[in-house]
């Protein structure tokens, strides 16, 4: 019993975490329709950005909200350089783009900072905190209760501001949304931000967690994958759900199958929900649930 | 009320190759209700988006109010009194009727007391929607909706309204309701520039009309003179010529 309430803890705490990590990409997939595959890569650059940050002696944690703003700001720019102009070709067109960002940063990543592993080890980095017979390690608590703060502050932020009533406005129809006189070109380029700070702030989260890689992009893009077509593309809080969903599993079949089984896990889950219910857990409104549920 | 609000001299707009207005000059006077004719693809929905700024024209003159438009952004445009109630309604689904209401003022979004009178000042037009206020405009019929898109393109506090087939697709019934309510909001002195698929009722109720054929004007005058209008009847009306 002990030992299956750890798990469903340790597993919810990871989802949380995965929840932030999603929320990013379906953000950006239901405002834009770009399914960004270099979404992973923005973790890893928030990773080494924390990294780095934490070398020069920040907290990682206090790192988190520089690297959320840092990565917001290379959002806005490579959307305006690399992917405004492609908003209106094929979407054979982004996907091309966005797989030779993912290229190029992991092969940038090599050359900066070879392929090592780079750890984020502050001083309470192996605290357990225990409660009852659970022991839970400090870092993923933190990671955990920072991740749901983000998730909170996104959906705050596209609620209650301005700005975020364009986004979903734009979101719902893009061209009614130019009819009142929205920027739309705007509207992408900010949210296009603020999915990749979703990304980075990850990266920062999980960084005292996990090492930090050239090629550690390729995971979170898959785990985003999988939690977001289990989510439901473009739904913000299928991307909540779905990261718990997937953290859980991720968890479980680790410790009752074998630590291994991770990239198997995410697959079979993939090819089942596509089987089974295509739209996701919560259906396929994309784009148009961002007005709706929040 | 004969000053010239929208002064269009001879405009000419494409797609790419495709020429769609060839010379198209016209004229709204401030207050008036005029209506542009037309049959399907002749480029009545394409000259009510160069008016409001979407597309570039490739020559020619939009002016309001004496002052050139064809530079301006959307927004610009629509700070200087054109908003647009498009076609096919465009409402924000997921939103409620309110929301889709404030976003009408978009432009104007950070003067905060001033919504809140305009949005007063458009329910006093549209009462139905008081009630409404927190409803999906998604979930709401097509006439409704249709007010919805018209009190959204008022809280501009605009001078001129682009309407584009406001009646499309509605029942008979809402189709009488909706015409209404544009007369209501032209008594209010806002000028309205109205598509109309049904020439009939388009020219029955508005002051002057023009006729788009393929992208030129070919006629245009008093709505009442061309009810009675030869080429008018033949092809807009339905009727056969009785020459
Ligand atoms: N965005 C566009 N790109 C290319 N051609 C267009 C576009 N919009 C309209 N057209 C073409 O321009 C012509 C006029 O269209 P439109 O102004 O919508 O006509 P109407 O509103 O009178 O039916 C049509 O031939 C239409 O196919
Ligand atoms: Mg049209």
């Amino acid at each position: 019993m002990d030992i299956f309430l750890q798990l469903l803890l340790s597993g919810l705490l990871l989802g949380g975490v995965y929840g932030l990590l999603s929320l990013g990409l379906t953000l950006v997939f239901g405002v834009t329709r770009i399914v960004n595959f270099a979404h992973g890569e923005f973790v890893m650059l928030g990773m080494y950005l924390t990294y780095f940050l934490w070398q020069l002696g920040f907290d990682p944690y206090l790192a988190a909200p520089v690297v959320f703003f840092a990565c917001f700001a290379v959002g806005v720019v490579t959307q305006h350089l690399l992917l405004r102009k492609t908003l209106t070709m094929p979407h054979l067109v982004q996907v091309f783009v966005t797989l030779g960002i993912s290229v190029v940063m992991q092969a940038g990543a090599q050359l900066l900072f070879t392929s090592n592993f780079y750890f984020v080890r502050p001083s309470y980095g192996n605290a357990m905190v225990e409660i009852g017979n659970i022991r839970l390690p400090l870092t993923t608590i933190i990671a955990a209760v920072l991740a749901l703060i983000g998730t909170a502050l996104v959906h705050l932020f596209l609620k209650k501001t301005h700005t975020g009533a364009a986004i979903r406005a734009t979101a719902q129809d893009p061209y009614a949304a130019n009819v009142v006189g929205i920027e739309i070109k705007t509207v992408y380029a900010v949210t296009f931000g603020v999915g990749i700070g979703c990304a980075g702030l990850a990266g920062a989260l999980l960084a005292p967690i996990y090492p930090v890689y050239p090629t550690v992009g390729l995971a979170y893009s898959l785990i985003s994958f999988v939690v977001v077509v289990l989510g439901g593309l473009g739904s913000l809080p299928g991307a909540l759900i779905g990261g718990l969903v997937v953290g859980l599993l991720e968890t479980f079949s680790a410790y009752y199958i074998s630590p291994e089984a991770k990239e198997a896990t995410y697959f079979t889950i993939f090819i089942i929900v596509l089987l089974l219910r295509p739209a996701g857990l919560l259906g396929l409104r994309g784009s148009e649930t961002m007005g709706a549920n929040h | 009320m004969d000053q010239v609000l929208l002064q269009i001299n001879d405009l000419h707009v494409a797609y790419g190759e495709l020429r769609v207005l060839q010379g198209v000059s016209l004229q709204v006077k401030a207050g008036e209700l005029v209506s542009l004719l037309g049959g399907n693809g002749s480029g009545k929905s394409t000259t009510q988006k160069t008016i409001l700024g979407f597309v570039r024209p490739t020559s020619g003159q939009i002016l309001f109010e004496g002052e050139r438009l064809d530079t301006l952004s959307i927004p610009e445009i629509i700070r200087k009194g054109i908003t647009m109630v498009p076609e096919g309604r465009r409402v924000f689904p997921f939103m409620a009727v309110r929301e889709n209401l404030l976003l009408g003022a978009w432009v104007r979004r950070n003067e905060r007391a001033e919504l809140k009178h305009d949005l007063e000042r458009v329910l006093e037009l549209f009462p139905i929607l008081r009630t409404r206020l927190n409803q999906l405009a998604g979930s709401m019929s097509g006439g409704e909706q249709q007010i919805v898109a018209m009190a959204r393109a008022l809280m501009m506090r605009p001078k001129l309204v682009l309407m584009d087939e406001p009646t499309m697709g509605l029942a008979p019934k809402l189709v009488d309701e909706v015409l209404e309510l544009i007369q209501t909001v032209n008594r209010n002195g806002i000028a309205v520039l109205l598509v109309e698929q049904n020439a009939r009722t388009a020219l029955g109720f508005t002051d002057r009309a023009y006729v788009l054929e393929r992208g030129r004007l070919v006629i245009e005058g008093p709505s009442k003179d061309l009810l009675t209008n030869e080429r008018v009847r033949s092809a807009y009306l339905g009727e056969l010529s009785q020459a």
